[in-house]
């Protein structure tokens, strides 16, 4: 009984001795493979040359220079790595969506919109912003300012809920198991391993690539480099436009300055009716700032293109020049912080004539060469 | 032990001696602080409040200007440089302390200071773009293309032209062109030379009741062509008059 006994015990702990070496086993099988997945391309990834190529961009003397962070200096590594995150859909959680969704190339990198649709089929709440020259923007991105770089503005979409609606331990995964992206991850960064590899990375590589889309080959820029000249109507909406001469003041270079007819600032142009501060629909700048006296108030986007990137105003409402045009020649709707500008405009009141002139001009602000720029589509 | 406590004592002594290092002064320069404190009619200036003007209700919804040049009285040294002084407070705490703008001065010699109201033909003649990214006059908001100038002085908002309570007449005095570019001595008292100073605050007052003095707005509501150079250089005047210098601190 008792040797019966003795042999169960030995059996058992026989059969224990070969379940904890099996266990061991196992361990060592999953820490070697785990030490492959990381190691070894790690190993192959410093086998990469890292010799970044300094980019230097072509910008026209009346350009002011554009302020790269010093941490973030553009190469061409890094503006190839960026374009091709920027137009690639790992970034939104059902792989279907991409920066370039909502900004595409052939649309001057707007998306046609009045709002965008995202990955979950909601639509924000305000128009896809046009990312030409960009990168010359500093004072604040978005149509309420409210990130001051490029770098922090692409950390956003890819975290709202109503756009890209991921997560960026979820993309920097993706990314990870992509080979090409090593080796560009490497060329562009120099990381020394995959680990290395994560959202900072991510957005200094698009941020680069954004940089990059300048516009500055419109018929104003052919004219600035004394190549063409504005034909009579033009010139009229010039005159009007920026209160040349003995034109009628249609106040519109208040909001937009050459050479990006964009300004520093915000601005309430009298796109809603308000009785009070706090009766805007889109509060706007306030809740960035936090005072009343910003709400209701917005950037005023690059002119550069504008005929191109229909509908208009933060929210998309007008679909043509001619309805933008009529909006400020009634003088706007009326609330507590409206541009006194705005008002000004309608009593001068413009005529049709005079209102094609303007958009005439406007027209000069188009650069078609920039939609068909190779360096700007998708890798 | 001993040897670590001496260690770490030597390297809070370094760091010490670093930190004074950056606050002392390098060939005599100094920073210049020049606070200006907006009021109408002696009250706290803020946006988007209602003042009276000849009676009637007035609101303003901005006011700017820029100053220049920052020299000593005999004008042997000039720091070309300028300041933008935008006064966007809606608030009484804000509007209160004002705005301050800084430069490094090399000369901390000023019993008198020269302003320049607007910038000089020689800095007008730079477009924004090819300004200094640091001055106020690399932002093209501060510029009309029209003019070829900066914009010098900036008073914009709404006023009750005909008394029934509402703001209904908008207005903009917009100013600059070389023109109307002028400067103005003002005698620091009780200035005390102190070559070693590190900085010298300066504080003014001024009072945008008196930038408006006697604008009638039944004659002009906005200021942006070359006719309208008359009346912008009334106001040129009477923001050079505004300006009270009040006191220095020289530390």
């Amino acid at each position: 009984m008792q040797k019966q006994k003795s042999n169960r015990e030995l059996v058992s702990g026989k059969m224990q001795i070969l379940v904890f070496a099996a266990f061991a086993f196992c361990c060592f099988c999953i820490f070697s493979f785990y030490e492959c997945k990381t190691s070894v391309p790690s190993a192959s990834i410093t086998d990469i040359a890292f010799s970044p190529t300094p980019l230097q961009l072509k910008v026209p003397s009346y350009f002011p220079p554009m302020q790269i962070p010093a941490d973030n200096p553009l190469t061409v590594e890094g503006v190839a790595l960026g374009r091709k995150i920027f137009f690639d859909n790992l970034l939104s959680s059902d792989l279907s969506q991409s920066c370039a969704t909502c900004h595409r190339p052939e649309n001057y990198f707007t998306d046609g919109n009045a709002t965008s649709k995202g990955v979950t089929g909601i639509f924000g709440k305000r128009s896809a912003m046009s990312l030409v020259n960009i990168g010359f923007v500093n004072a604040g991105l978005f149509w309420d300012g409210r990130v001051k770089t490029l770098e922090e503005q692409a950390l956003l979409p890819v975290l709202d809920s109503i756009e890209l609606h991921n997560n960026w331990d979820a993309v920097a995964t993706r990314i990870k198991n992509n080979s090409d992206y090593m080796t560009m991850f490497r060329r562009a960064f120099g990381i020394t391993t995959v680990d290395s590899i994560n959202k900072y990375l991510v957005v200094k590589a698009i941020a680069q690539f954004e940089r990059t889309l300048i516009s500055a080959d419109a018929k104003i820029d052919k004219i600035a480099r004394k190549e063409a000249f504005f034909t009579d109507d033009e010139q009229s909406g010039y005159n009007l436009f920026f209160n040349v001469l003995d034109a009628p003041d249609a106040q519109c270079a208040h909001c937009h300055v050459s050479p990006f007819y964009n300004a520093g600032d915000f601005f309430n142009n009298g796109i809603d009716a308000a009785k009070t501060l706090t009766d805007f629909k889109d509060l706007g700048r306030g809740v960035i700032t936090l005072k009343p006296t910003d709400n209701g108030k917005f950037k005023p986007p690059t002119l550069r293109n504008i005929a191109q990137t229909a509908p208009y105003m933060h929210d998309g409402r007008f679909k043509t020049l001619s309805e933008v045009l009529d909006h400020y020649a009634s003088g706007g709707h009326s609330s507590p912080n409206v541009d006194p500008f705005i008002p000004s405009i309608g009593t001068i009141h413009l005529t049709t004539k005079q209102k094609n002139q303007i958009i005439l001009f406007l027209n000069t602000l188009t650069d078609s060469s920039f939609v068909s720029n190779a360096a700007f589509q998708k890798p | 032990m001993r040897y670590f406590l001496l260690v770490v004592l030597v390297i809070s002594f370094w760091h010490c001696t670093k930190q004074t290092d950056s606050n002392a002064t390098v060939n005599g320069s100094a920073t210049l602080n020049v606070q200006v404190i907006p009021s109408y009619n002696n009250a706290p200036l803020l946006m988007y409040k209602n003042y009276t003007y000849n009676g009637k209700t007035i609101q303003f919804t901005k006011f700017s200007f820029i100053c220049s040049r920052f020299c000593d009285n005999v004008k042997s040294d000039c720091e070309n440089r300028q300041m933008k002084f935008d006064f966007s407070a809606s608030d009484s705490i804000n509007a209160l302390k004002g705005i301050t703008n800084s430069i490094s001065i090399s000369n901390t010699n000023l019993q008198n200071l020269v302003i320049g109201f607007g910038v000089d033909a020689n800095a007008n003649a730079v477009i924004p773009a090819k300004q200094s990214q640091s001055s106020p006059l690399a932002n093209g908001l501060n510029y009309w293309d029209a003019w070829d100038s900066f914009i010098f002085l900036r008073i914009q908002g709404m006023f009750d032209k005909d008394g029934d309570g509402i703001l209904e007449t908008p207005f903009g005095f917009d100013t600059g062109g070389n023109e109307i570019y002028s400067e103005k001595t003002f005698a620091l008292n009780n200035y005390i030379p102190n070559p070693n100073a590190t900085s010298i605050n300066l504080l003014f007052n001024i009072d945008l009741a008196s930038v408006l003095n006697t604008t009638d707005f039944n004659v002009i509501t906005q200021t942006s062509k070359a006719v309208d150079i008359p009346v912008m250089n009334v106001l040129m005047t009477n923001l050079k008059n505004a300006l009270i210098y009040k006191a220095i601190v020289i530390k």
